[in-house]
């Protein structure tokens, strides 16, 4: 969520993720995807400056109209980096309707899914399943059978002598964009909506968020690791997610997966968090800033 | 839930199902919600029913549109006594006023309504059915041990009355009634509905097993439908009374609209508000230990309880030995209009309810664009999702809540605006919609042509 409140911070993130895969993986990523699949025009072009050949995104309706996600787009605004866009409707059957008793197709087998997958050929060149990894396990728990049907589904969509698995860098390579994808304002993974306001659509989110972002050149300033890593941590999406208050909607989701009784606890807990934190920032300040007059005491105290 | 198409396809007030309300308190003759929500819900059935409700006791003048109410003050004994074994209908003559009138909720030492009793005093008169003898209905009386034989002969007279009366289902509310509901049953058959808005195990508490609980459980049982006034209440019919699930159909109660306003405040202090009555089953003692932990933290709260009952003195005590009288005040009995301009002054609305079937009052704030913190134990709970809730004994929860409310206007508004939108969907005709879903599912109306 950073990319909305400050480029700096949300590029010091990119830079932090980037490190981390180096030292876990020893790779260098080519491919960038964003917290919760945000996304916008402007993302896309920032995330291109930053050296990215490719960037994730929710395929959505109102921005695609009647074309396919099923090929890479050219996000507007830019110059060569292509978007890659989810296939919501192959994707959700998957992360949501797989368990859903209710839901016609349920249950759902491999080849019935892959047969879904195959109609692509000919009108298409990528397919993008984009889930949470919590899809498989926890939205989905193991009784659900969630797990034969990833053994399975690998073998049913090879079956189809066009399909195969690629990298995401190995598509990016492989396919040229075929139009010009121009998201506006942002779009993301969540809720019905499928903008932002799974986390910033409520007064208490917005404070909440204004206030922890406000908070970055002091802490920065600190130049104090622990605080910075702090502060990160309270920018976690699931934070504002908590806050929530779409009881009419998507309020049960949300509720799922929030360790807090309501919204409101989430916010005031948060709050209290907060105002902690920005007691510690200032005094950490204090402490820092004035690094000559901390030792102009001691010696004033060794005189006496 | 759907409507069923009966709704929607019946115009003809003749086709619409027959609904015999037996009711206790009715305006203008009032002591709680119950009489409110009779009133109400039978406004909003009258749309989709046609609906007689027979009452202890009406005020002739009191007329309400589309609804045929009989108060059996308003019935010679004679003309109940030569009401015969048939369905012929008999002209009802409006003679006698015998006056049932009683409290179920209060048990203080002061009633609050004196002038009531003033009012209706004239109307006394001695009645005699079979070999009963009515002395029982001495309004002096209205507290006494006699409350069992004016509920038995209400169910005598209501019984006698319903052989002369057309109608489909019997729809009684809570145990005043259900003696009537269940010899109405027996006598013509038909299908007996019980509304509860308020059970003996919420006012008495978990242990009650007094008369009053046998008649509701023995209502209950021989009940066809159940239909409580929220899912928390659903849960004590079928905890404490062994009651199946299968039979438990909760309505929850709708609310009238109000034009709120707001007042000038009275103190230079924030005010946290209660109103309901001093009694046990509403936890106003919780009230005063909530007090006493947000003065700790901020001096700058004034805390008002509207409403009386048996706990007045003792609160006073409470708060008094706390040290914090001067940040409490008791107002005694409030009517309506000055429970209006308090909540057209107050900051935070408090209902710590030990247990509370529904709570109207915690609405009444919500539409006064007061923040609501209410206990879990409640069945408003259910149906406000712009609320902070507790757990009644949570005492440091309640005042943290408080507190935030009170310094944190960004969750005020949250909270306030998340409550408006629930009040859409608060409303006696969902309610009246539900009770004619429940007769529906139950199959209590005769086939419709």
């Amino acid at each position: 969520m950073s990319f909305i409140y400050s480029k700096n911070e949300f590029r010091r993130q990119v830079e932090m993720h980037k490190a981390k895969i180096k030292q876990h993986f020893n790779q260098v990523p080519k491919v960038f995807r964003n917290t919760e699949l945000i996304y916008n025009n402007e993302i896309a072009s920032v995330v291109e400056k930053m050296g990215y050949k490719a960037i994730l995104c929710e395929g959505v309706d109102r921005y695609l109209g009647e074309r396919t996600p099923n090929f890479l787009y050219q996000p507007a605004g830019t110059l060569k980096i292509k978007s890659f866009l989810k296939n919501y409707r192959l994707s959700d059957d998957i992360a949501f309707r797989f368990s859903d008793r209710n839901w016609a197709e349920w249950p759902l087998q491999a080849d019935t899914f892959a047969s879904w997958v195959h109609k692509v050929a000919g009108n298409g060149e990528v397919v993008n399943l984009f889930m949470d990894y919590e899809t498989f396990g926890e939205h989905q728990w193991e009784e659900t059978g969630i797990f034969e049907f990833l053994d399975h589904l690998p073998t049913e969509i090879m079956k189809h002598k066009d399909f195969d698995f690629k990298t995401l860098s190995e598509a990016a390579d492989m396919y040229k964009v075929r139009d010009i994808y121009d998201v506006p304002d942002y779009s993301s993974w969540a809720d019905a909506e499928r903008d932002l306001s799974a986390w910033l659509s409520n007064a208490m989110e917005k404070e909440a968020a204004g206030r922890i972002y406000k908070l970055e050149e002091k802490v920065i300033s600190t130049m104090n690791p622990d605080l910075i890593e702090f502060w990160g941590k309270l920018q976690t999406s699931d934070h504002f997610y908590y806050m929530c208050t779409k009881f009419w909607s998507d309020g049960d989701v949300h509720k799922y997966f929030s360790p807090y009784d309501s919204p409101y606890d989430a916010y005031i807990y948060y709050m209290n968090v907060l105002a902690d934190f920005e007691t510690t920032v200032e005094e950490a300040l204090q402490d820092v800033k004035p690094v000559k007059k901390a030792t102009r005491k001691k010696e004033s105290t060794t005189e006496s | 839930m759907t409507t069923p198409p009966i709704l929607d396809e019946l115009t003809s007030k003749a086709d619409l199902p027959k609904i015999l309300m037996l009711g206790w308190e009715f305006p203008p003759v009032i002591n709680g919600g119950l009489g409110v929500a009779c009133h109400d819900l039978c406004i909003a059935l009258s749309k989709y029913a046609n609906v007689t409700m027979i009452i202890p006791k009406s005020n002739p003048d009191f007329v309400v549109k589309n609804l045929n109410l009989i108060g059996l003050n308003t019935i010679d004994a004679k003309t109940l006594r030569n009401i015969g074994h048939t369905d012929t209908y008999k002209k009802v003559k409006q003679v006698h006023f015998i006056d049932t009138h009683l409290n179920p909720y209060y048990n203080g030492n002061a009633s609050p309504h004196h002038d009531l009793q003033n009012l209706t005093s004239q109307y006394l008169k001695t009645v005699k059915v079979g070999d009963e003898t009515a002395e029982i209905f001495q309004i002096d009386d209205l507290y006494g041990g006699d409350i069992i034989k004016k509920v038995t002969i209400f169910g005598k007279l209501a019984a006698k009355l319903a052989l002369s009366l057309d109608f489909d289902v019997i729809h009684a509310h809570d145990w005043m009634t259900m003696i009537a509901g269940m010899e109405i049953k027996a006598k013509t058959g038909k299908p007996l509905v019980v509304h509860v808005h308020s059970l003996e195990v919420d006012r008495g508490g978990p242990q009650s097993k007094g008369w009053v609980y046998q008649v509701e459980k023995k209502g209950m049982e021989y009940a066809d439908i159940l239909m409580p006034v929220s899912n928390f209440t659903g849960h004590i019919i079928h905890d404490y009374y062994q009651i199946p699930w299968s039979k438990i159909r909760p309505v929850h109660n709708g609310i009238r609209p109000v034009e709120p306003f707001k007042s000038a405040p009275m103190f230079k202090e924030n005010m946290v508000l209660f109103v309901d009555r001093l009694t046990r089953q509403k936890g106003p003692e919780y009230f005063v230990d909530i007090a006493e932990r947000v003065l700790q933290k901020d001096q700058n709260v004034r805390f008002v309880m509207a409403g009386t009952g048996e706990y007045f003195n003792p609160l006073l005590e409470r708060a008094a030995q706390r040290g914090i009288a001067h940040r409490f005040h008791l107002t005694g009995f409030l009517n309506l209009d000055k429970v209006r301009k308090l909540l057209s002054i107050a900051d935070v609305y408090i209902m710590p309810s030990v247990s509370e079937p529904f709570g109207l009052s915690a609405v009444e704030a919500v539409q006064f664009g007061i923040p609501a913190v209410i206990s879990k134990q409640s069945g408003v709970a259910e149906v406000l999702n712009g609320a902070l809730k507790f757990d009644y004994w949570d005492i440091n929860l309640a005042a943290s809540y408080i507190l935030n409310l009170l310094h944190d206007p960004v969750l005020v508004e949250n909270v306030t605006q998340d409550a408006y939108k629930d009040l859409e969907n608060i409303s006696w005709d969902h309610a009246a919609k539900k009770v004619i879903e429940g007769y529906n599912a139950f199959h209590l109306l005769p086939e419709m042509v």
